[in-house]
This record gives C-alpha cells, structure tokens and sequence, in this order.
C-alpha cells in the first residue's frame, strides 16, 4: 500500500501498538489477580480413602468409565511434596488421563508428618507404609500383581521396593526417580559429607524442615524466580495459561517436612554413600539387589532435570534383570515432564501405550 | 526493520539469566562455597542443639515432660495402633480363608 520504507514502519508501528495493548491488559489482568486471587483448584479427581495409616492415606480413584484392565496402578509420589501434582488440575492430570483409558488408579497420600514421625525409619517408609499400601491395593483388587509407578524419591522408594518384593509387581515405571546419587547435578555436591553434616541437621531439626529444603531447590537456579516472574507476565493475558501457571506455583510452594530418621538414612546411604546403585543397601537386615528386579521396566528421565539428571534415573535399566525394559528420556524439567503443558501429550500417551501393552 | 523492543528485552533477559544461572551454578558447587556451607549449617545447628538441650533440661528438673519425650510416647502410640490394625486385617484374612 505504500512505497517500501514506509511499509517497514508502519509494521513496526502496528507491533508496537500490539505489544502496547498486550502489556495493558496484562497489568489489568496483573490488578485483578491481586485484588480478587482465587484460589487454584487442585486434586480435583474424585478419590475414596480406603485405607489410613499414622499420616498416611491410600486414595482410589473414582473412574466414570469401568476399568478394562484388571492390573491396577499404585502411584507413590515423593513424600516433601503433595501428591496432587500428579492430578494437578481438570487437563493437567496424569490420573485423570490414565483414568480415562481404563486403568484402575490409585495414589499414596504421604500426608504431614508431626514432630513425633522423626522417629519413622527409613525401612518403616519401605517395608511398612508402602508395603502395606501395595498389599491393601492387592487385597482390594483381588489381583496378585500390580504396576507401581514412583516419582521422584517416590520412585527411589519403588525401585527399592521392588527389589525386595519383586513377586507383587508387574510392571514398574519410574519417573524422574534418582538411583545413582554421584552426578553432576548440584544436590550431589550439596548433600556431600564435607558440605552436609546430616547428624547436627536431624539431631538439631528433629524433621527436615520444608523451608531449608525449599530454599535449596530455590538456590539450584537462583534466578528461576525472576525468571517465573517474567513467564507469568507474558502468560497474563491468557486466563488459562495464568491459572495453569498459577496452580503448579502453589504445588511448587506447598511442600512437607522429611521425617527426620529417614532422611537421616536417605542423605547417607543414598546421597552420601551412594550404597543403592552398588546394590549394598540395606533394608531392615535385607540387602536391596537391583538385580532382582525382573518387573517390566519404563524408566523416564527429563532433558532438563537439575534435581534428578538423566542418566542418575536411567542407571537403573542397566542394573534390573527384567526382560522387558526401556528407557524414555524426554525434553523438560523435572516436573515438566510429568504435569507440564506438554506432558499430555509426551509423556502420558508414552506411558498410557505402554501400560496397556502390560496390563491385561 | 526496527526490532519489536518487547522481543529485544525479552532476548537479553534471557541471555542475561542463563549466564547469571551458571554463574551461580559454578560458585554454588565450587569447593570453598561447600566448606563454607558446611562449616556454617554446623556451627549455626550446634547453637541450635545446645539451646534446646537446656530447654529440655530445664523441663527435666521441673518434673515436666519435655518435647521428645512426648513425640516417644505419640510415636509408641502409632506403632500401637498400626499393630492393632494388622492384627485386625489379619483375622479378617483368617476368618475369610475359613470361609
């Protein structure tokens, strides 16, 4: 329409006005979530409570379609922090997901332990809490096995378990779940003996608390806040990428204490002596043999994890004895890859094929 | 064509806080952070410990439970009541097995 100079400034001129209108309603949007917060709903997939132990509650999954695979599910999240990241929201839901392909879903509510659950070991979280769990899930379902999927420390503790209970398993996933703890991620070199002394810690602390853990996963990217503060910005004038942001930034800050001697057990034999990849831990008198473990195996490591980098996950294929087994390494973070916007369709269709196959 | 100024701010942000991030990334696993690190959560939870220990102590001398001895007493009391529920489901499998 006009001689090419011109045209070059009149776009500029129309993105400016675009970027300018953008950022306005931005602030308004910025005004209205300060002066009218709604709080995010989380967990929004119906559940029963079947069984409680102590803090402990074994939730199943109420599903609208009836289950067509009789294998059921047992997801066992990392205990400092809620379970609901794995049904984060309607659409943001790994349960809501496999629910909704025919599985029969169930979940560990760690719960919040008390100052009196410092005294809860280690082995009590393996040989206790979790295999009762897995044993009421059994008894329910009436089946002999099922798939146990961890998450995170939740999935060091079913890699554990399973080595120790292999016959109750059918096929085990591990998601982002470290087993050999000497990496190059900088949790390793924190949790060190010269850097992290875990007797004056839990002796001085009782439990760890949530808020110095929190501040050490703040500190891996110190600038991550800042960085949030920005795609929040750039996300405001989209209510459900804002509210989808939102909702994980509360999970993100609702975080739970690690009762004390466990984690007295966990800094030592796993982050300090590493005894869990050299197959010399032990759980209550029994050694955890890696190699006993002959469930079918997806272990699922993130591109981007700082807190479980991907070959500390990936580790465990090359010490099972399962036939079937693989390992799926994905682009994202540590909790991207699992309830991020593209998990739905990464992830969850992967792991969905791939529990089918094994579930009849 | 004049850059859009929102995409320019946005780049040097970005490129601005990866090298900030591995900046830190680099001091934060450096030898002399974790000495330090260690050396100071030590000495500050040291502190911590001897100030609690007089609390208890106080507590003590005063015929009064002090905190850990009641988090033995609620912890004895869970593991009670953990057993009771396995001995329960556990006659319940019995008597199902019996039929």
């Amino acid at each position: 329409m006009y001689p090419a100079p011109f045209n070059t400034w009149t776009t500029a001129y129309d993105q400016w006005a675009h970027d300018l209108t953008q950022n306005q309603e931005r602030m308004f949007a910025w005004w209205r979530l300060i002066l009218d917060p709604k709080p995010p709903v989380a967990a929004a997939t119906p559940a029963d409570v079947v069984y409680q132990e102590n803090k402990l509650q074994l939730l199943r999954y109420r599903s609208q379609t009836l289950s067509n695979r009789p294998v059921p599910i047992l997801m066992v999240p990392s205990i400092i922090n809620k379970y609901y990241i794995l049904d984060l929201k309607p659409g943001r839901s790994l349960v809501e997901y496999l629910l909704g392909r025919g599985f029969d879903v169930w979940i560990i509510d760690w719960g919040i332990p008390s100052d009196e659950d410092r005294l809860d070991t280690f082995d009590k979280y393996i040989n206790g809490y979790l295999a009762r769990s897995v044993q009421k899930v059994l008894d329910l379902t009436g089946q002999e096995q099922l798939s146990l999927l961890g998450y995170c420390i939740g999935g060091t503790f079913t890699a554990i378990y399973a080595a120790l209970h292999d016959h109750q398993i059918r096929n085990l996933i591990q998601l982002a779940a470290p087993i050999n703890f000497h990496d190059d991620g900088i949790l390793s070199a924190w949790a060190s003996k010269e850097a992290f002394p875990i007797d004056v810690v839990v002796d001085a602390f009782g439990n760890m608390p949530k808020w110095l853990m929190q501040t050490s996963f703040q500190w891996l990217r110190p600038t991550n806040d800042l960085a949030q503060a920005v795609n929040l910005w750039e996300r405001l004038d989209d209510p459900k990428k804002t509210d989808d942001f939102l909702t994980l930034r509360s999970w993100l800050n609702d975080n739970i204490d690690f009762p004390g001697e466990a984690y007295r057990k966990y800094i030592r034999d796993c982050y300090q002596d590493n005894l869990l990849v050299q197959n010399r831990m032990q759980i209550d008198g029994d050694t955890v043999d890696l190699g006993r473990i002959t469930a079918n195996l997806l272990t699922v490591s993130a591109t981007q994890d700082h807190i479980c980098p991907p070959r500390s996950a990936a580790v465990l294929n090359d010490l099972v004895s399962s036939q079937d087994k693989q390992v799926l390494t994905l682009a994202g973070g540590h909790i991207g890859v699992v309830a991020g916007s593209g998990a739905s369709k990464g992830l969850w269709v992967k792991l969905g094929d791939w529990l089918a196959q094994r579930s009849g | 064509m004049p850059e859009d100024p929102t995409k320019i701010w946005k780049q040097a942000f970005d490129i601005w806080e990866k090298q900030t991030a591995d900046y830190w990334d680099k001091f934060l696993r450096s030898p002399q952070f974790l000495e330090q690190m260690g050396t100071s959560l030590e000495q500050s939870l040291q502190v911590k410990t001897v100030i609690d220990k007089a609390v208890s102590q106080t507590l003590t001398n005063l015929q009064l439970p002090n905190k850990r001895d009641q988090e033995q007493i609620l912890h004895r009391l869970t593991e009670l009541s953990a057993q009771v529920r396995q001995l329960s489901d556990r006659v319940d499998r019995l008597m199902a097995d019996q039929g």
